[in-house]
Order: structure tokens, then sequence, then C-alpha cells
């Protein structure tokens, strides 16, 4: 019985105190995670536009302006890297999918500014 | 003397009723020579019968797959068929105008686009960056080769209840269908909202009207209701435009004159040509972003997300401008509250920005939008009075009674 309760009070806190250390590695890490995410996204972006435009226009230069897009994905390693390092303290993959989500769509509070600025009567 | 003479000769002549004919002259024959008609012919036969089942499915919150929200929840009466928001907000929002924005809602990052006319046979490009199109006889869409129609618009009308954010909520089971990214997928999710249905009296009375069982009706037979009801509801009306070219009703001079600015220098026809005032092209305009926009970070490549073609990067289909005065705010992103403010972005963009306090990425962003813009479609300069006549020949442009 003793070993029961004492496994119940371990699972216990072992759930409370997961909760305080996510928070702190959320913390330390939300600023860094974010500017990665962007940075990568671009990356990938970049990279699918030049791709696009060598099939829409083949030329030397667009070949050129893909190898460097190419080089530019690197980025994506350190996103990863980090990504993965989170993942290992603790975080879950709905963590950083919400930590991303935020950078995303970051611009969404300027929507009401446009109605508050014009004063728009509704 | 014989100078001055001709000089007040014509200064009368310019004050003139005489004159002020040749400005209403010109004005008459550039509208016809850009393919301005009766705006009514352009309307469809509609069934009655289906038109009126679509009204009922139009505002039936059941038809959102899981979550609380129908196609009236953002074309709504009072805003002209809009939401009068900046973006959409689709599922989880409340209310209407304010209210809604702050509900709570996911943020569906477009701009509301008003119904008038979508049925009309010549429309036949659809949504901002032109998602459903007709090109030789076909629609192309995201069904690929399997469009369940070859009417634009009821191939228009089937996306909203599967698009995830507007009328969809991203849970579990929807995220495990639509990770196969396959029509079939689209297909399956829509088939299951109507299969939920079966004792909605709208779905019944689907099947009567079509003639089947009940357990028979299809996403297709609910966009063909949707579609006709949009037809009959959003159908083209008398515009005050109209009045002016075939009644000869007395428009205001400073409309005359923005009518003049919007055929001439301002080079408005340019795109905002045929009966509906567009040329359903695509062009780049560099109006600020509003919100995250579709690829997020503050970014909407436009109809570059449809084509892939890094010559669309950042152009978005011509909007039509009929009813343009109830319609705002404007843009793709509705980052422009008045018309005043969306005609002079169009040749003054900066002039929104405060470049010096914006993030050094939403300059460079912006930055990029510009270099994408082609001179063809850039306005010259108007003065503030010029902008004030543009906007009363847009008002001309309004329909001249609702019902």
């Amino acid at each position: 019985m003793r070993v029961f309760i004492v496994a119940i009070i371990a699972f216990v806190l072992g759930m409370f105190a997961n909760i305080p250390a996510k928070i702190i590695i959320r913390h330390l890490y939300d600023t860094e995670y974010g500017r990665l995410v962007y940075i990568c996204d671009d990356a990938m972006r970049s990279h699918y536009i030049a791709k696009n435009k060598i099939l829409e226009t083949p030329s030397e230069a667009n070949l050129s302006e893909l190898e460097i897009a190419e080089v530019a994905l690197l980025d994506c390693q350190k996103y990863d890297v980090l990504r993965k390092k989170l993942l290992a303290y603790g975080l879950s993959e709905h963590d950083l999918s919400l930590i991303s989500l935020k950078y995303i769509e970051e611009k969404s509070s300027d929507l009401m500014d446009v109605i508050e600025i014009h004063e728009i009567n509704y | 003397m014989r100078l001055i003479t001709n000089f007040i000769a014509l200064l009368i002549l310019l004050g003139s009723p005489v004159f002020a004919d040749i400005y209403e002259n010109v004005l008459k024959q550039k509208v016809t020579q850009y393919g301005f008609t009766n705006l009514e012919a352009l309307n469809p036969v509609v069934d009655d019968k289906l038109a009126e089942i679509g009204g009922t499915l139009f505002a039936d919150e059941r038809l959102s797959f899981n979550s609380k929200i129908s196609c009236k929840s953002c074309h709504l009466d009072e805003h002209s068929s809009t939401d009068g928001l900046p973006n959409a907000i689709g599922v989880g929002g409340k209310g209407k105008g304010q209210k809604r924005l702050q509900s709570g809602g996911l943020v569906v990052p477009r701009n509301v686009l008003p119904l008038w006319g979508r049925g009309s046979e010549h429309f036949k490009t659809l949504f901002w960056d032109g998602k459903v199109e007709v090109i030789d006889g076909e629609v192309i869409s995201q069904f690929l080769d399997a469009a369940p129609s070859d009417d634009p618009l009821v191939v228009a009308a089937h996306l909203p209840l599967a698009e995830i954010r507007e009328m969809v909520i991203d849970n579990s089971e929807v995220d495990a269908l639509y990770k196969l990214e396959t029509v079939d997928a689209g297909n399956q999710l829509l088939q299951k909202i109507i299969h939920n249905q079966q004792k909605n009296p709208s779905i019944l009375a689907l099947a009567d009207y079509f003639e089947i069982p009940v357990h028979q009706v299809k996403p297709l037979h609910v966009g063909q209701a949707l579609a006709t009801h949009i037809r009959s509801k959003f159908r083209l009306r008398k515009i005050g435009l109209t009045d002016f070219m075939d009644n000869n009703a007395k428009v205001s001079q400073s409309a005359v004159n923005g009518g003049l600015l919007f055929y001439g220098k301002g080079r408005c026809i340019a795109c905002h040509n045929g009966p509906m005032f567009t040329d359903f092209g695509f062009h780049v305009v560099a109006f600020p972003q509003a919100g995250f926009g579709k690829n997020g970070f503050g970014v909407d490549y436009g109809r570059y997300n449809v084509t892939d073609k890094p010559s669309d990067l950042y152009k978005f289909r011509t909007p039509p401008l009929i009813e343009v005065m109830n319609t705002g705010p404007y843009g793709h992103s509705g980052s422009l509250a008045t018309v005043e403010e969306a005609i002079s972005a169009h040749f003054d963009p900066l002039r929104f920005l405060d470049t010096k306090n914006m993030k050094p990425l939403d300059r460079v962003l912006f930055l990029q939008k510009l270099q994408n813009v082609n001179s063809d479609t850039m306005m010259p300069y108007l003065d503030e009075l010029e902008v004030k006549e543009l906007v009363e020949f847009l008002k001309l442009l309004s329909f001249l009674e609702n019902g």
C-alpha cells in the first residue's frame, strides 16, 4: 500500500513539476525558436520560388538564384536542431506548434488597428 | 481688345451648360466604349424553388463540419454581402463587426468579397486569387480534373465548406483526413457533412427537389442550391450609372469629372473595365497588408499560391466595382478603410506606412511587393480633389435600390 501511495505521489509530483519546467523552457527559447521558424520558412519559400522561376523561365541567372537559395536552406538545419533540443527538454510537438503559430500569426492584432484608427462604425 | 473679347467668350463657354454637355457626352461615349451594359440583362434565369432551398442552406450553421458557422455569418445584408471587417473571422467567431473580431474566432486571412453578380454568365474568375476559374471552357480549381460541375459558381460554393479555419476546425479527425492532401480527402469531408444532415429539413427538401432518396444527396446538390441562391439573391440591379446612361438622369459635375478621371488621367479603366468594372485579370497593387496573410508572417503571395508562377507573386484579381462604396474595408486583406484610401494606395502606397516604426522585416517585405508592381497598372498622382471626384463617380456604381 505504502509503495502504491509513494508511486502516486511521485507520479503527481512528476506531472506538476513538468509544467513549470515547460514554462521556463518556453520562456527561455520562445524568441529564438520563433526567429528560426521565420528564417527557415523564409528560406523554404525562397527556395520554392527559385525552383518555380526556373520552370517558368529557364536561364543561367535563375539557376544561380536557385543555388543561392539552396545554401540558405541550411538555416532550416539550425531550426531543426533547436526543435529536437526542445523536444528532448520535454516540450511536446503541440507546444512547438503553438510557438510557431504565435509567430506566423503575430500580425493578426493589427486587424483591430484598421478598425480603431478609422473608427469604422458597425 | 479682340483678345480680351475672345477670353471673355471662352470663360462664358466654359461655364455654360453647353460645355458641361460635352463632358457628359464624352463620359457616356467612354462608358459605352469600355463595355458597360445593362447589368440586369446579365442575370441568368434561376429556379425559384432551388434558390429558396439554397437560401436556407446559406444560413444553416449545420453545414459547418465541426463548428457553428454558415455562409451568412460573413456575407451580411448590412454590409452589402460582405462582413465589414479587414479579414474574415471563421470558425469560433461570434456576432458581427468588432464583436466578431474580438470573439476569438479564427482569422481567415483575406477580406470577404461581395457576392453581387457572381452568378452572371461572364463571371468566370472567382476569389481574390482566382482559385476557381474557367479556362478554355474548363473549370480549373482545387478539384483538379474532377471538378464537380462545369459551373464555376457551383464549384466555388463547395470550397468554404471544406476550408480549415473558414468553416472547419482543424481537429485530429480533420487532420488525419487532410494529411493526404488529396482531392478525395476534400470530397470525403464534404460527403460526411451531407451524410450527417440527413434529417435536416433543407437536405430533405433537396432530395425532394432532385427526386432522389435523401442518402443520395451529394455535395454537388448542395453546391447547386447554394449557387442558385447566390444567383437569385445577389443578382445585379440597376445602378446610378445605368440611369445616367439610359435615362439621362442628372448627375453632379463632380461625378462627371470623376468619370472622366476614371476613363482618362486616372487610368482606372485599364483594369476596371467591362460590365462589372473588372478585367478579371491579376495585377499587383501595393496595398499594405493587414493581418498575418495567407502565407504567414504578414505575407500574402496572392495568385502565386494558385499557379506557382513567380511572375504571379503578389497579384490579385481586379475586384469588380459594383457596390464598391458599401463593401469596405478594401484590398485583399482589408487594410484600407475607405474608398479614398484605396484609390490613393494605387499611386501612393507609401502614404499608409510609418516606415521608421515598422519592423525591419515588414519593411523589406513591402519593398519586395513594390518591386513586383507593374508600371502598366500604376496610377498617376491624383490630388485630393481628384480623388474626391473619383469617389463621386464610384457612387454611381451603387444599386439604386436593394430590394
